[in-house]
């Protein structure tokens, strides 16, 4: 009785969280002509055609070279000056870290929309329009307040004696930090930088009013503009779609943990 | 002394920089801009004082409106997710746990919100989506319904999607939260046979508390801010029934190009976010004292 309760439960969420992935990979493999067809619900049989599409697409391939070093850039700078505030944050200040969080807090909270076109006349002025280097410079300033939050739970965990006890002995800040907190807070790193990652992957609202061509935009764009005639191309967005959400699958399989960590870290003591 | 200025020089200088200015300048430009009319198209830029605002509050249907919308998604989206993710969180933790549920919930979670909103618009198909066939072969249905293009339904579709992506984030947040209450707690209400519902309100909420409202205030303003789903999904229409205050603020900035008055919405919306926040916090405020 409780096994098959067990069963019933983990059915229901199964089919929840994976009905529309499973459905996006079935409509992806059908011949491009059928899929504006239903009945029927599977393909008769498996084509490759959508995605042959996607690889000869050279804007799209492109995008996804775009969507990486964007991400890659952005993550390393967020992560270097995240880990070094939130050092500072956790060890150097007396007072005023509550107030720190906090606006760091509503800095990443912000409605995008609010700073978009003041960040955009920064880009401009500074030339970096409809380049990559803007994307990167935009999403590190919400990824850092990120880290902050991550790393600064990581190093409160360190005991303070650890600290006090490098100063007795006379080491200075800076050698502390690179070598006893940065060793002892790469966990924190790891699941920062992959949530660093996802935001940056996934960012929407800069990367659309950023850029003006396939010179600079990424995924999210690249998907969104996809257009047919008459209707989506749908085949061909389902294929593009399995094959952007696939890297994910794959950081969420093997780095589950460390992503429920720094969620949750971030989260609990507020 | 000297020293130690120098160090917190070096390691929160960067951050007076990277957030702190490229934020602060931005928002004393939205502020400036906010006060005047500054349409690019017709070269018009000038001091408007407080007239945006007036308007804005006074005559502005739109504004109330897309503000309605925003409430209405917010509202719906974030309590919906966290019966469900409480649902989910507690079979986690009195059920059955394993790392595979945590892999499945976390994927829906991790992809881009601009796969999920066409996702969900494929689904939702009037002709060819799964989610009409399904109901049509039930016989729930007589005809498809059009979900994205009826006024009265596309902001309760948009509502979905957003339920089926930040679900998992919820039940992660309170499966953690369930997780840190004492396990003594737990075996004195054993040992008490205390009743299962009384169970829940008595014990497990209060002490769930904290979590509850840091995963409430977390995806209230995430929610109240958004933006990809709608724009994906319809845009904003149709007749303007899902339009929201950011997709109100982006469609004023660039598809009227009217940057003055566009700035004014933004504000409102930032200067409603940090109300809600404050009032928020203020009224949980114990949960921010370290202790």
């Amino acid at each position: 009785m409780t096994r098959a309760l067990h069963a019933g439960f983990y059915g229901v969420i199964l089919l929840w969280s994976l009905w529309p992935f499973i459905w996006q990979w079935v409509t992806s493999v059908k011949v491009p002509s059928n899929i504006s067809r239903i009945p029927p619900l599977l393909p008769e049989h498996l084509s490759a055609a959508n995605y042959s599409a996607i690889f000869s697409n050279e804007t799209f391939i492109r995008v996804i070279w775009n969507s990486i070093a964007v991400g890659l850039g952005a993550t390393a700078i967020s992560l270097v000056v995240g880990a070094m505030g939130a050092y500072g944050i956790s060890r150097l200040l007396e007072r005023g870290r509550r107030w720190i969080m906090l606006s760091l807090l509503v800095v990443l909270m912000l409605p995008q929309v609010s700073v978009v076109t003041p960040l955009y006349r920064i880009v401009d002025l500074m030339g970096w329009g409809d380049t990559l280097w803007s994307l990167i410079a935009v999403y590190s300033i919400f990824s850092v307040p990120l880290v902050v939050w991550v790393m600064y739970q990581a190093y409160e965990e360190i005991p303070e004696t650890l600290h006090r006890a490098a100063r007795v002995d006379g080491s200075s800040e800076w050698t502390i930090f690179t070598r006893v907190y940065l060793p002892l807070g790469i966990p924190g790193l790891v699941s920062s930088g992959l949530l660093s990652l996802i935001f940056c992957w996934n960012e929407f609202l800069f990367a659309l009013t950023f850029t003006s061509s396939y010179k600079a935009r990424t995924i999210p764009v690249g998907i969104s503009l996809f257009s047919g005639q008459y209707d989506f191309p749908w085949g061909e967005i389902t294929a593009a779609s399995s094959l952007v959400t696939f890297p994910i699958i794959l950081i969420v399989i093997f780095s589950q943990k460390y992503l429920v960590r720094g969620l949750v870290g971030s989260g609990v003591k507020g | 002394m000297k020293t130690e200025f120098k160090n917190v020089v070096i390691f929160l200088g960067p951050l007076l920089i990277l957030p702190a200015l490229f934020v602060i300048w931005p928002l004393i430009e939205l502020m400036v801009l906010s006060l005047k009319h500054k349409v690019i198209l017709f070269e018009i830029d000038r001091w408007a004082g407080l007239e945006n605002y007036q308007y804005l509050l006074g005559k502005d249907a739109r504004f109330w409106g897309a503000l309605g919308n925003t409430l209405y998604f917010t509202v719906c989206s974030v309590g919906l997710e966290l019966v469900l993710g409480l649902m989910f969180a507690l079979y986690l933790r009195f059920g059955k746990e394993s790392a595979w549920i945590k892999v499945i919930l976390l994927l829906p979670w991790a992809i881009p919100n601009v796969v999920s909103a066409r996702l969900w618009q494929w689904m939702l198909h009037p002709e060819v989506g799964i989610i009409n066939h399904v109901l049509l072969t039930l016989g729930w249905i007589n005809e498809p319904v059009l979900w994205l293009s009826d006024p009265t339904l596309a902001l309760n579709a948009a509502i979905l999607a957003d339920i089926w992506k930040t679900t998992p984030l919820i039940t992660l947040l309170l499966f953690a939260g369930l997780q840190r209450i004492p396990e003594t707690i737990l075996s004195a209400a054993k040992v008490d046979r205390t009743p299962p519902v009384r169970f829940l309100f008595y014990i497990l909420l209060p002490q769930l508390n904290p979590m509850l409202m840091t995963a409430m205030i977390l995806r209230g303003l995430d929610a109240f801010r958004v933006f990809d789903v709608i724009y994906v999904m319809t845009g904003g229409g149709p007749a303007n029934s899902t339009e929201t205050l950011s997709i109100y603020a982006y469609r004023t900035y660039f598809q009227s190009l009217q940057f003055g008055y566009g700035s004014s919405i933004a504000l409102t919306q930032v200067i409603l976010m940090l109300a809600m926040t404050w009032i928020i916090m203020n009224a949980f405020s114990s949960k921010w004292d370290r202790s």
